[in-house]
């Protein structure tokens, strides 16, 4: 048809004109700078902000950092949104990516470095980047990580003008254990959702509040160390997931469903009880009562009262859990896990 | 009793001030009245009832015109006369309005607000449906069909008509699609009206034809004083019928399309023919899927509690389910 | 390799403040769009039915409800562009700044809920890891540290 050909010539005549476009402006990017950052006051001539790599332990690579001169760094985080963009007055930006910096203690930076070079030993900093292939990590350990830091995560020997650095794991995982409070307090502050499955705002906000504290302070810890760790090598986010008694998400919801369960069976016994003695008149054995509703959750038994007695609602229970025993070994399956452990 | 009626009706105009913008009394007050309301949203307008459709039963016709162009508002109206004033209807000529010249259609119109004899028994209502609404109706995440769009829109017609008094016995509604669920839907809504709904309605009853009379003159009028809110100055309006086989129609397309935006918003977005005409010509643009294509969210995937391997065979490691859920990352290319 | 951001703190406070749309789309493309007012912000309407502030619009027929929305606390907006990407040396310079903005959400009324927001969250959760750790305090878990080893010993 002739919309075809239309198109086709059409398309000789734009993608130059498109192309160059998308040059000039393809590179424009928004960004969030920290006005600590900008301070206007102690501002030197000269003084120019400056994006570079540092290794990342998170990531296992160098991420971009942005720094002051030789006294400030920050972390350099982008905001991704599948489907963003920008306009600029009259201009349209595809890259719809915000830019922000973040505050960053270099201490968590250096660590990578130190349980490398001085777990065994202790170095100075200037012979730690030394075996370094670029000058980053250098340029990371002597300008920009601090001292007070240190010496939170190592033990320091002085020498003379030099200083010495051991790596101390106990230290460390202190620190970090402190440090990963300070984040629960600000997630709990935020209210940020930290439970399990869709975001959702109204999810924690609910009368469940209440009765799901204990596993919302471990839901909180667990992010929080979740979050700490994205900057720590893998190994030393397992020891401090250790080290604070984090228990993993599978065994936590194995745990606490089986602990549902135990609460709502005694929960059910004492049930069974007052009902024995309504039904004390009944025509029903008392010994058959107590049997079936051991078997069921509250709220079974009023659904039972209301049916006939062959309701196979019991089964359908214990064989959630006999799936629950296969899923704590490790069951393999694509099944989603919420299936498993639906709110009853 | 007639001469009663024609005093009342002449009060009220007197009442009116002289021009008012708000007011359609002829076919020459139709076009100000459309292009003092914003073209972006719907409109909608009624006449005043005559005094006698409050009192005596009447039947109530709807119709629309404009639903499968590419451009413009879709208008759906209604009109309502007593049961026993049928012959009014066919006095003024009021007969399949497909078969009418347009002008016979803008003469039919003027009569019924002009002259006594029609504008004493027969009331009239439409809803300019802007072509920014459809697009974006039919768009939504949740889409809402045109047929949804259209019955919600002859449902709200005939409420306004039972809002301001009138004594609506019987319903009859022209559709293009299959009758029985339409009728379903409005005999819910509506449960004490007779209700007929049925395929060329329009050529069958005349007060279904009048209705169908005064949605096409709106929406003839909506296209010819169109102004574009993006600044196009068209000569005389001259985009076409709208409909795709339409060469002049198929030219607007192709000559006013911005990069960004598409084109201006008498175009609905949501016709393929508008989509087709986009491709290749305007800057790609991908919004989330619309629900019903997404796959349904079943909870957390029991897989993700096993650390997935690289290749190579090493441990990949998650990165923190809060950064993931917010977008957030390190940035490593730059 | 690093890349400077070539302009002055103090250039900030008279360098033009920009009009900033976040739209909710992936858009192939880049450049001037000089159509923005009039195809655009003309059609921008308040929606007082979906919340105080909240704005209508549409993209393309899309629908779209957003709000006007404020860069965060303690926190500049500006809009950076790379000179040239090739040289050896590379610069980003200031194209302007902003304070604010309209954040725009396909058919979904902004909230808390959305990505955005909760990016925004996390500025805050930085600063609480960055924050330092006061010496006592850490003396303190360091012996809660060794108390808990002696006694799974």
């Amino acid at each position: 048809m002739s919309k075809k050909s239309t198109r086709s010539t059409k398309l000789k005549a734009d993608p130059d004109a498109v192309t160059q476009q998308q040059v000039a402006c393809a590179t424009k990017k928004v960004f969030y700078i920290s006005e600590k950052l900008l301070d206007a006051k102690d501002a030197k001539d000269d003084q120019r902000l400056c994006l570079e790599h540092f290794y990342h332990p998170g990531k296992a690579r160098p991420a971009l950092f942005v720094t002051l001169r030789e006294h400030a760094i920050m972390e350099v985080l982008e905001y991704a949104e599948p489907r963003r963009s920008w306009l600029m007055n009259s201009e349209v930006c595809s890259n719809g990516r915000t830019y922000m910096t973040t505050p960053i203690d270099a201490t968590l930076l250096a660590l990578h470095h130190l349980r490398r070079h001085c777990s065994q030993r202790a170095m100075s900093l200037d012979n730690i980047s030394v075996d370094e292939p670029d000058a980053s990590t250098h340029r990371l350990l002597t300008k920009f990580v601090r001292a007070d830091g240190l010496k939170c995560v190592a033990d320091v020997k002085k020498s003379g003008d030099l200083i010495f650095y051991k790596y101390n794991s106990d230290r460390a995982l202190a620190w970090l254990a402190l440090k990963t409070r300070q984040v629960v307090l600000v997630l709990k502050a935020k209210q940020v959702h930290c439970g399990l499955g869709a975001k959702s705002e109204n999810y924690v906000r609910s009368e469940k509040l209440v009765e799901e504290n204990d596993v919302n302070e471990m839901d909180y810890m667990r992010m929080a160390c979740d979050y700490v760790g994205r900057y720590l090598d893998a190994d030393l986010h397992a020891e401090l997931t250790r080290y604070l008694h984090i228990p993993s998400e599978i065994q936590a919801l194995v745990e606490e469903k089986a602990n549902t369960q135990k609460r709502k069976s005694q929960q059910d016994a004492a049930g069974a009880n007052s009902k024995k003695i309504k039904l004390g008149n009944g025509k029903e054995d008392a010994a058959s009562q107590l049997r079936k509703s051991s078997l069921l959750d509250n709220d079974d038994i009023k659904e039972e009262s209301n049916k006939s007695p062959s309701t196979p609602v019991p089964l359908k229970e214990r064989s959630m859990s006999a799936k629950e025993k296969a899923l704590a070994k490790g069951a393999k399956g694509s099944k989603s896990i919420s299936s498993f452990f639906k709110v009853k | 009793m007639e001469d009663m009626e024609i005093k009342e009706e002449n009060e009220s105009v007197i009442d009116e001030k002289p021009v008012d913008i708000n007011k359609i009394g002829s076919l020459k007050s139709l076009g100000p009245f459309i292009a003092a309301h914003e073209n972006s949203q719907n409109t909608v307008y009624l006449s005043d009832v005559p005094a006698i459709c409050k009192e005596q039963p009447c039947m109530l016709g709807v119709d629309e015109a404009g639903r499968g162009p590419v451009l413009g508002p879709m208008v759906y109206g209604i009109s309502y006369c007593p049961l026993e004033s049928k012959s009014v209807l066919v006095e003024l000529g009021c007969a399949d309005s497909k078969q009418l010249t347009e002008e016979k259609r803008d003469i039919i119109f003027n009569d019924l607000n002009t002259l006594e004899y029609a504008n004493s028994c027969i009331g009239w209502a439409v809803e300019i449906i802007s072509p920014n609404v459809i697009s974006s109706s039919m768009y939504r995440r949740t889409k809402c069909s045109l047929n949804e769009i259209s019955m919600d829109s002859a449902m709200g017609l005939i409420q306004h008509a039972i809002d301001a008094g009138v004594n609506i016995a019987e319903v009859y509604v022209d559709t293009v699609g299959p009758p029985e669920k339409y009728q379903e839907k409005l005999l819910k809504r509506f449960p004490n009206f007779k209700i007929t709904v049925a395929k060329k309605a329009d050529s069958t009853y005349p007060i279904v034809s009048a209705a169908s009379i005064c949605a096409k003159v709106t929406r003839d009028h909506a296209l010819k004083v169109w102004q574009f809110p993006e600044g196009l100055l068209i000569k005389d309006n001259a985009f076409g019928s709208g409909y795709p086989g339409d060469p002049v129609t198929k030219r607007f397309l192709t000559e006013h399309i911005d990069l960004v935006f598409g084109f201006p918003r008498l175009v609905r977005f949501s016709w393929s023919t508008a989509e087709n005409a986009l491709a290749d010509k305007a800057f790609e643009m991908e919004f989330d899927e619309p629900d019903s294509e997404k796959p349904k969210y079943a909870g957390t995937k029991l897989t993700k509690f096993f650390k997935g391997t690289t290749k190579t065979g090493e441990v990949k490691r998650e990165e923190c389910r809060f950064f993931k859920q917010c977008h957030l990352d390190n940035v490593t290319d730059f | 390799m690093s890349i400077t951001l070539d302009f002055d703190v103090k250039q900030l406070a008279n360098k033009r403040q920009l009009e900033l749309h976040y739209l909710p789309a992936k858009i192939n493309g880049d450049g001037e769009c000089a159509n923005v007012d009039k195809y655009f912000n003309n059609y921008t309407r308040e929606a007082s039915d979906y919340g105080t502030g909240v704005l209508t619009n549409a993209l393309r027929g899309y629908p779209l409800l957003g709000k006007r929305e404020a860069v965060p606390k303690g926190y500049k907006g500006v809009v950076l562009q790379e000179t040239d990407p090739h040289q050896a040396q590379r610069q980003l310079r200031l194209t302007g700044t902003f304070e604010e903005f309209t954040y725009w959400n396909y058919d979904k009324v902004p909230s808390k809920g959305d990505g955005y927001q909760q990016a925004m969250t996390m500025l805050q959760v930085a600063e609480a890891l960055a924050a330092p750790i006061g010496e006592a305090e850490l003396e303190e878990e360091l012996k809660r540290q060794q108390q808990a080893k002696k006694e799974n010993l």
